[in-house]
């Protein structure tokens, strides 16, 4: 089928994305796919406007096939496609599958190759685009500079029809068109501006992460009351389901405007950097906002985010790391300036182990044998998911660009090149580790039972585990108890887990950084792993963060703090994610003693879901009673009635202190 | 120096500030008709036999050295001759036996309450030694406090007061905060309800006082037996005369730990009385008005 054939039947359809790749054919990918963004934004469908205090407002624009994708470049739904067409289908096949990730489907756990990031929302609000395009138009490579050029022509007519459907609407006196009238192609001088110009940028970006908010636009802050309009905003990314965004860590009056704007929403998923220092009046701000549901902000340890980036990387310089945010769920990046993988793989370490166990047990002398054997074969495997993901991260930068990326994210334009491929200022690749507490468990258990007490013998353990006999349960302590014991296993496996990443580099550059962020996927990861020694059963969810297996951790909060501080966590810097339910009427007594011991001892960050238990089993019942009950899920938050009733059980069982 | 304990309990919130571990001796010289802790009393470590559980397989009486356990009609649990090893609950396999009670050293105790100090730093919260009654077994709350404070932890007691002069001193110059109940201040119906004086308690009271220990008044309030207007009033007053007294707390009655007397084959002191409502509690703290 040919190129133009393609064009018009995108045409036909409205699919403008699609349509705008096949227009010229023979140029380069980059200038194909900004093409498309062109033609996206040209025809942008527009919702009506109805006095909101930002524009546009509401779901972002999708059609039926091709659309753009933040992560991919490009999201198609094949299956459709297919039923119109399967001519069309097998052309895109050919030509938006010349980058397939090459991650094994096994450890994918959380993530394939995805990509969220932080445009570089500052710069474009006390810069403006008008800036930009002078910047390039320097740009040396022809293909990015005609492609970036070709994206602001879009971007310009975009901007344009906002304006039409403003007047439309008979809205030309209004602050809103004042301000669009000047932004984002000139900088903001007002805060209002500045939030105006931020709602623009993030639909440009197809509405992933929210940026430094509090800290990027307090200089033009001169006592506004912006909480509606900040509320505004957030209400944009709940309904586009965007991730993340940080606040802090000096702490200002937007810091607090942000947290009041996000009570009872569930997206974004905010972020806010906790310093020992922080003020009561923001203490009190995130509590309120915990307390309303929604499970935003988690707390994340300003000093241990800012050590372990300083260590890790230590070419970056201060003023870059400050940068410091989660995106995504709440993979470590630097807001504005990085290309990160978020999550790129997520290896299975319970997979691993189980198999393992199948081999090895029966024929390990004692447990450094064992464990020595699990080591050796997780090592292997982490290698080989790591050189999978540089061999992605080649295929990509060559076949998938992301042009809007590329304008927005710094240092593209200076640098004239791709995001994909070298033009952001910092690369890494955060890798999530799923199963870890599983493995800690399942040690623990077979080092007593079968090496220790030599209660059973391997054969013995490996045969009632089969019978489906939960084996571990209550004759051994669990991580979560605070047992030395399993704290020292605890430290050994998550620190040996790690080591294997500093050993490689990726593609693009940076380092691998491990992290733990389950988000919803425990529950598949545990379908492909057979009964393990930790009290599970075969098919079993895995563990959902690196606190304890739901109900072990049965010595109270403190105990579970400081077990989960045993890990190294500083090692797992892309972001080890704990989930902690509290009791409502303990929040504001307790929660900021809990997060400062939790810290102090080197816990990295911390998301509490305040709920109480009876809500949540009535909820569990009549979940259309409950539309608007938020809770968090290892990163982000999400509707309880969204919830498969595997999961809504599974955040139920979830202690509650 | 070995002591009884039920339990060593972490992140308690209300046994005084902050966050706090809360150790809970066994035995107590009161036996409390509302008591919710009747396994607390006795000093002995003791069994506690839920027969509802029990399925009568006989893996009690096969290790029990005493022979306490006997099949004949169903299953007879002679308590008077248990020695509260534990054999028998740690056999059961429906956990229809229960061991109460353990004996640990000081130091043991103090490795468990150690774990937590960085939140007692951040909360400032530390230890509470309660039960039971912690001036039942002196010797042991006293160390075990003294090494706490040693250690830079703020140490707290929660007791009824009824000790002798000797056992209290030593205890209570290792307190930053003693926690005092006051059962009830009519001294004919404190024996009635305690079994034992109360004269002996508000002469230790003030003694606390005259050492310049801050100490908190805690006052269970049971409907019908001393939920009298001239009890609170009585209580104001101890407040007024005592300065270093923070305040007075109520305690209202529940009923949660009533099946545990049937457990230990004791009858329940509090049949028949009813749980206090929202509004009769508001009630109760508007009379107290020194409240914490």
């Amino acid at each position: 089928m040919l190129s133009n054939e393609v064009y018009s039947f995108f045409m036909d359809r409205g699919e403008y994305y699609g349509a705008g790749y096949y227009e010229e054919p023979h140029k380069s990918q980059f200038e194909r796919f900004s093409r498309a963004l062109r033609r996206y934004f040209e025809n942008y469908s527009l919702p009506e406007y109805k006095g909101e205090p930002l524009y546009p407002c509401g779901s972002k624009w999708r059609t039926a096939l091709v659309n753009p994708d933040f992560s991919f470049t490009v999201a198609v739904d094949w299956r459709r496609l297919a039923e119109q067409s399967q001519d069309v289908r097998s052309v895109l096949g050919n030509d938006f599958n010349l980058y397939v990730s090459r991650v094994p489907s096994v450890h994918t756990v959380g993530g394939n190759m995805y990509t969220h990031s932080y445009p570089n929302f500052k710069r474009i609000v006390y810069e403006g685009f008008d800036s930009y395009e002078k910047r390039i138009e320097k740009i040396s490579d022809s293909e990015v500079r005609n492609g970036l050029l070709d994206l602001m022509v879009g971007i310009r007519c975009f901007h344009s029809r906002i304006l039409q459907v403003l007047k439309d609407a008979g809205a030309v006196e209004s602050e809103l068109y004042k301000a669009l009238a000047k932004v984002p192609f000139s900088p903001a001088e007002t805060l209002y501006e500045a939030l105006v110009c931020w709602n623009f940028v993030y639909y440009l970006d197809g509405c992933d992460d929210i940026g430094r908010m509090d800290a990027d636009l307090i200089p033009l802050y001169k006592g506004e009351d912006m909480t509606e309009v900040f509320r505004c905003f957030f209400k944009n990314v709940d309904v586009n389901n965007g991730w993340s965004g940080t606040l802090g860590p000096d702490y200002n009056p937007l810091t607090v405007q942000c947290l009041k704007a996000c009570k009872g929403i569930r997206r974004p998923s905010l972020e806010l950097r906790v310093k020992p220092d922080m003020p009561k009046e923001v203490w009190d701000a995130a509590i309120e906002a915990i307390h309303a549901g929604g499970g935003s902000p988690s707390l994340y340890n300003e000093v241990g985010y800012q050590e372990t980036l300083a260590r890790l990387f230590p070419d970056i310089p201060a003023e870059d790391r400050i940068n410091c945010a989660g995106g995504g769920c709440t993979e470590t990046m630097l807001a504005g300036i990085s290309n990160v993988g978020s999550l790129d793989a997520g290896i299975n370490t319970a997979f691993i182990f189980w198999n393992v166990m199948r081999r090895s047990l029966v024929s390990s002398a004692d447990f450094d044998d064992f464990y020595s054997a699990f080591i050796d074969e997780y090592s292997h495997q982490a290698k080989n998911v790591m050189d999978s993901i540089s061999e992605s991260q080649r295929i990509r930068a060559k076949f998938n660009p992301q042009p809007m990326r590329t304008l927005l994210v710094d240092d593209c334009i200076d640098r004239g090149k791709d995001f994909n491929n070298g033009g952001a200022r910092y690369y890494w690749s955060v890798v999530n580790l799923a199963g870890m507490i599983n493995v800690i468990d399942s040690m623990i258990a077979i080092k007593r039972l079968v090496f220790d007490t030599k209660n059973m013998t391997a054969e013995e353990l490996l045969k009632r585990l089969d019978s489906g006999e939960r084996i571990g349960n209550s004759v051994v302590p669990h991580h979560g108890v605070d047992s030395d014991e399993v704290n020292e296993m605890a430290a050994r496996l998550s620190n040996d887990l790690c080591a294997v990443f500093e050993e490689k580099t990726p593609y693009m550059g940076g380092k691998f950084l491990p992290s733990s962020i389950q988000f919803t996927t425990y529950l598949e990861a545990g379908i492909g792993v057979g009964a393990t020694p930790d009290g599970r059963l075969a098919g079993e969810a895995l563990c959902d963060s690196i606190g304890a297996i739901n109900g072990n951790d049965v010595k109270g909060v403190t105990a579970l703090l400081n077990s989960a501080a045993s890990l190294c966590q500083s090692k797992m810097a892309g972001t080890p994610v704990l989930n902690l339910k509290l009791n409502s009427s303990m929040l504001p007594t307790t929660l900021p003693a809990l997060v400062q011991g939790y810290f102090e001892q080197g816990g990295m960050q911390m998301q509490v879901t305040c709920v109480s238990k009876e809500e949540l089993l009535d909820a569990e019942k009549h979940p259309e009673k409950y539309p608007n009950l938020i809770v968090r899920i290892g990163g982000y938050s999400e509707y309880f009635s969204r919830l498969s009733p595997e999961h809504r059980r599974s955040v139920i069982e979830r202690t509650c202190y | 120096m070995n002591g009884t304990i039920l339990n060593i309990q972490r992140f308690c919130t209300d046994d005084g500030p902050g966050i706090r571990t809360t150790v809970f001796l066994k035995g107590c010289p009161l036996h409390c008709v509302w008591c919710h802790n009747p396994e607390s009393q006795a000093k002995r470590c003791e069994i506690m036999f839920d027969t509802q559980k029990c399925i009568e397989c006989g893996s009690c009486s096969a290790v029990c050295s005493q022979k306490c356990h006997s099949f004949d009609a169903n299953h007879t649990f002679k308590r008077d001759t248990c020695i509260g090893c534990g054999a028998c609950a740690e056999a059961c396999p429906t956990k229809a036996l229960t061991l109460y009670g353990k004996r640990i050293s000081v130091c043991e105790a103090y490795n468990e309450v150690k774990r937590d100090k960085v939140f007692y730093k951040t909360s400032g919260g530390g230890v509470t030694i309660s039960g039971g009654e912690p001036l039942f077994q002196p010797d042991f709350t006293a160390e075990l406090l003294k090494m706490c404070k040693e250690n830079g932890i703020h140490t707290a007691i929660e007791t009824s007061g009824f000790a002798d002069e000797k056992s209290l001193f030593s205890v209570i110059e290792h307190c930053d905060l003693v926690l005092f109940d006051i059962k009830e201040t009519d001294e004919e119906l404190h024996k009635r309800y305690t079994g034992v004086p109360l004269k002996p308690i508000l002469k230790n009271l003030q003694l606390i006082n005259e050492r310049g220990i801050p100490f908190i008044v805690r006052a269970p309030i049971i409907p019908s037996l001393n939920d009298r207007e001239s009890h609170f009033s009585a209580l104001k007053g101890i407040r007024a005369s005592m300065s270093f007294c923070q305040g007075i707390q109520i305690m209202p009655y529940h009923k949660i730990g009533s099946y545990k007397y049937e457990l230990l084959n004791r009858e329940y002191g509090c049949d028949g009385v009813m749980e206090p409502s929202k509004e009769t509690m508001e009630h109760w703290n508007k009379l107290i008005s020194y409240g914490i």
